[in-house]
């Protein structure tokens, strides 16, 4: 499959796995015991964009296009060094 | 609004979450938060399948926003808030006016020869059209005051990436939203994460507003299938003015 299309699939399947996950979250909240389903349905919606960009630069190094998958691979470690950083404040 | 225009609903969320539902500024930042990435990766979702957004310009910006947002974390302690509005309205205004005169530049897919030609897919054309990125770097250098703003207003910062990427890196308007699209998911995820690492955000809120903006974002990528690169252009300046007057209101203190 190609860049755009492995990438789309992780977008489409994150994100709608994710807000089932919260919906279902939202009707067993309406009982009073939801907050673990939707704290875990949160993560995911929230997790797929950055796992998109983990399944693109796998999709470029298997196009053998090195230039981009570095610029992806970048782009994963600063996301966690920014993430590590705004922790500190 | 956010898939139409490519830029975060943050814009929307965070005022209605606070005026309507009695929520602090934090609070309501941390739930837009997570909208903003319903938002876009539904949204991005469909226009990565159809080759509209363009993955790899996305990723390379994405590195200088990610910088921009973290200096922005260390800034906000010396510049003062109203400031960086005015600011940011002016760069705005400035981006809006050229939007609606200088004319877009179109390069054809056979006649390039840098090397950073692309081709995206035109729904109301029905074909790939192409496109040469130019300034490159500087772009990318701008793309880290995207990610200052970003980080520092709680915005996605799409209100700024996307004159960069149109007026100085000629990309047509269509591939430019939707590539900001791809991007404030992942500007937003190193956000929200902190904030729901923290527990610091209400759960059943942010849990609707997820929903709803997912909903949402499916509704605007059919309606820019009928809208042409010229008039999103055109609306685009017009909603930027809009911000720019709604920021500018609200550093000199309106609200």
């Amino acid at each position: 499959m190609s860049l755009n299309d492995t990438t789309s699939k992780t977008l489409w399947w994150g994100a709608a796995a994710g807000i089932l996950v919260i919906v279902m979250g939202l009707a067993l909240e309406s009982l009073g015991m939801g907050e673990q389903v939707l704290w875990l349905g949160i993560l995911m919606l929230i997790a797929s964009p950055i796992l998109s960009v983990a399944v693109s630069m796998v999709a470029l190094i298997k196009e053998k296009d090195r230039k981009w998958a570095g610029v992806a691979l970048t782009l994963i470690v600063m996301t966690v060094v920014a993430t590590l950083i705004s922790s500190l404040f | 609004m956010g898939a139409l225009f490519g830029i975060g609903g943050g814009m929307i969320i965070v005022p209605m979450l606070i005026i309507f539902y009695g929520l602090t500024a934090k609070d309501a930042a941390a739930i837009s938060l997570v909208g903003i990435v319903a938002t876009s990766v539904g949204a991005s979702a469909v226009y990565v399948k159809k080759r509209i957004s363009n993955i790899r310009l996305g990723l390379y910006l994405e590195i200088t926003t990610v910088i921009g947002a973290i200096a922005g974390v260390a800034v906000a302690t010396y510049i003062s808030d109203t400031a960086l509005t005015v600011m940011f309205s002016l760069v705005m205004i400035y981006s809006g006016t050229r939007m609606i005169f200088n004319p877009e530049l179109v390069v054809e897919p056979g006649e390039c020869s840098g090397k950073y030609c692309f081709t995206y897919y035109d729904e109301i054309q029905k074909k790939d059209l192409g496109y040469e990125i130019q300034n490159v770097k500087s772009g990318a250098a701008m793309c880290t005051v995207a990610g200052l703003v970003a980080s520092m207003t709680g915005l996605g910062g799409g209100a700024i990436k996307v004159p960069i990427m149109n007026l100085h890196m000629h990309v047509p308007m269509k591939a430019a939203t939707a590539t900001s699209n791809y991007m404030i998911g992942i500007t937003a995820f190193t956000g929200a994460v902190l904030y729901f690492a923290m527990g610091d955000i209400s759960l059943v809120f942010a849990g609707a507003v997820a929903v709803g903006g997912f909903l949402g974002s499916m509704a605007g990528t059919k309606i820019t299938s009928y809208v042409n690169g010229k008039s999103l252009r055109r609306y685009f300046s017009v909603l930027i003015f809009f911000i720019a007057a709604i920021m500018m209101m609200d550093a000199g203190g309106f609200f």
